[in-house]
């Protein structure tokens, strides 16, 4: 063990079971209501790097049958690797085509294309992205419709990165095969499903 | 009934076994009718009395819930009172037979009369989840037939049955197409129950034990029943109102009344009837 590596990882949730229920019951509402974020509870002290809201999905959602890509600065942070590890028992991998989980920031999300898309006979292979948007800024709405959506709704995505759009696009019409997202800040999840086709709003228009 | 069992965990199955039921309902969700197969567990009933109901039911399950359970529409029959008890000691859920109460909907072969509303999630026990199978047996070829969207034989099918009895002969487990691209079987629910899925507010979620298949529709979703533009989907109906509670336009069953032929119609939704016939008891 390095001497920067923390000695023992932070608790994961308070009452594994039932905290686990409750945060894959936020996760389902949201990807079954595409477009509308869903209240999250997550441990008390998770990893700074992850906060609450991704630590949350990744107790919830990954374990020893996962395997998982961490973008940007988090793959370096040995509090949130160390916490993964021993939490979830996730293989980590640094190809990000060949993960099954991929916890990133929107900057270092790789194009959706470069990720496992599950094949026509078994859709369900696909990668789940679990982008954290904490603190994004960006000026992008846009208009979301398709199934889990009452007609549109509208989508603020600060976190959108240049050429989403596009790349959105070009998932959607993957479909059956294609990424499903999950946007997730500290206290709160959105899902994206691949369902969900989106287009863009221009700022200040109204929906 | 007890309600803290030693050694079972909450809601009965493993955390491992939930979170990879979990996994395979989030991907069911987001490729809405596409069957996802996931690793169907034992739990204390037989195969073929809603396993797949009962570990769907577990995995999405929480003390906040309350959960019901019908069997055929019915709320007191030996099964759905069973499950109904197996959560409210596992999972320490709280239990209800009205429809319009419940957070949580176990079913077998029907949706309730009483409209689902945002926030509900149904779960139905599902035999057969493969509409195609009865047609094409290896399942090999069935999903190549899902991957290409070639629905061709079941259209076949149902012009058979024109063809032989002068309409669509399918009268339960009657197909659908799950936003414009999946076809999917509804499990062997009437097809009187069939319109009740075309852009439900709720969650409907289908879980196969025995066959180790779990899908999904999300809220809001086009379901639609096939059919044919000459002989388009024709839903059952009833002429008599319930014999109980005066319903019109609901799910009736025929029940025997005596040895010599005598028969009555009855809503097959309990909660339904009871509700109905105390209404009309309120305003006699």
């Amino acid at each position: 063990m390095t001497s920067t590596a923390p000695a023992l990882p932070a608790p994961g949730f308070d009452d594994p079971a039932r905290d686990a229920q409750r945060a894959f019951r936020a996760v389902l509402d949201a990807l079954a209501r595409p477009a509308t974020g869903v209240p999250l509870a997550g441990p008390a002290r998770p990893p700074t790097a992850l906060g609450p809201g991704l630590a949350a999905l990744a107790l919830t959602l990954l374990d020893t049958d996962c395997t998982v890509w961490l973008g940007g600065a988090l793959a370096d942070d040995a509090a949130t690797t160390t916490w993964l590890d021993f939490h979830t028992g996730a293989r980590r991998t640094a190809d990000p085509a060949a993960a099954g989980f991929l916890i990133t920031p929107p900057a270092a999300l790789p194009p959706l294309e470069a990720l496992e898309q599950g094949t026509d006979e078994a859709p369900h292979l696909s990668a789940t992205v679990i982008l954290d948007v904490r603190g994004c800024a960006g000026p992008d709405r846009f208009t979301a419709s398709g199934p889990g959506v009452n007609g549109t709704a509208e989508l603020p995505a600060p976190w959108a990165t240049d050429g989403f759009a596009s790349d959105w696009a070009r998932n959607a019409a993957r479909f059956p095969r294609g990424v499903d997202l999950l946007l997730a800040d500290a206290a709160e999840v959105t899902g994206l499903p691949r369902s969900t086709r989106l287009s863009p709003l221009a700022p200040g228009q109204e929906d | 009934m007890s309600t803290d069992l030693t050694g079972y965990n909450i809601a009965y199955l493993d955390e491992q076994t939930k979170r990879m039921l979990r996994r395979a309902l989030l991907k069911a969700v987001a490729i809405p009718g596409f069957q996802v197969p996931f690793a169907s567990r034992e739990v204390p009933m037989p195969r073929g009395w809603g396993t797949g109901g009962v570990q769907v039911t577990a995995a999405i399950i929480g003390t906040g819930d309350t959960l019901k359970v019908i069997d055929q529409g019915a709320d007191d029959t030996t099964n759905a009172v069973s499950i109904r008890q197996f959560f409210a000691a596992v999972a320490h859920a709280s239990t209800t037979t009205r429809t319009s109460e419940a957070t949580v909907i176990q079913t077998r072969h029907r949706i309730p009369e009483t409209p689902l509303t945002e926030g509900q999630t149904i779960v139905y026990q599902v035999p057969m989840p493969e509409p195609l199978r009865f047609l094409e047996p290896r399942e090999t070829e069935t999903r190549r037939l899902h991957a290409l969207a070639d629905y061709g034989l079941m259209y076949v099918k149902l012009y058979e049955d024109i063809a032989r009895y002068g309409h669509i002969a399918q009268t339960y487990s009657y197909p659908v197409m799950v936003a414009g691209r999946y076809l999917m079987s509804p499990s062997p629910i009437p097809s009187f129950d069939n319109p009740k899925m075309h852009q439900s507010p709720a969650l409907q979620l289908f879980g196969a034990g025995r066959e180790k298949r779990i899908y999904a529709i999300p809220p809001y979703t086009d379901v639609e029943s096939l059919g044919f533009e000459d002989y388009p989907f024709e839903p059952q109906t009833f002429d008599d109102p319930c014999a109980i509670c005066g319903s019109t336009g609901v799910y009736l069953d025929e029940v025997i009344t005596d040895d010599k032929g005598g028969s009555m119609f009855v809503c097959s939704d309990t909660d339904h009837c009871e509700h109905a016939a105390g209404q009309a008891e309120v305003t006699r």
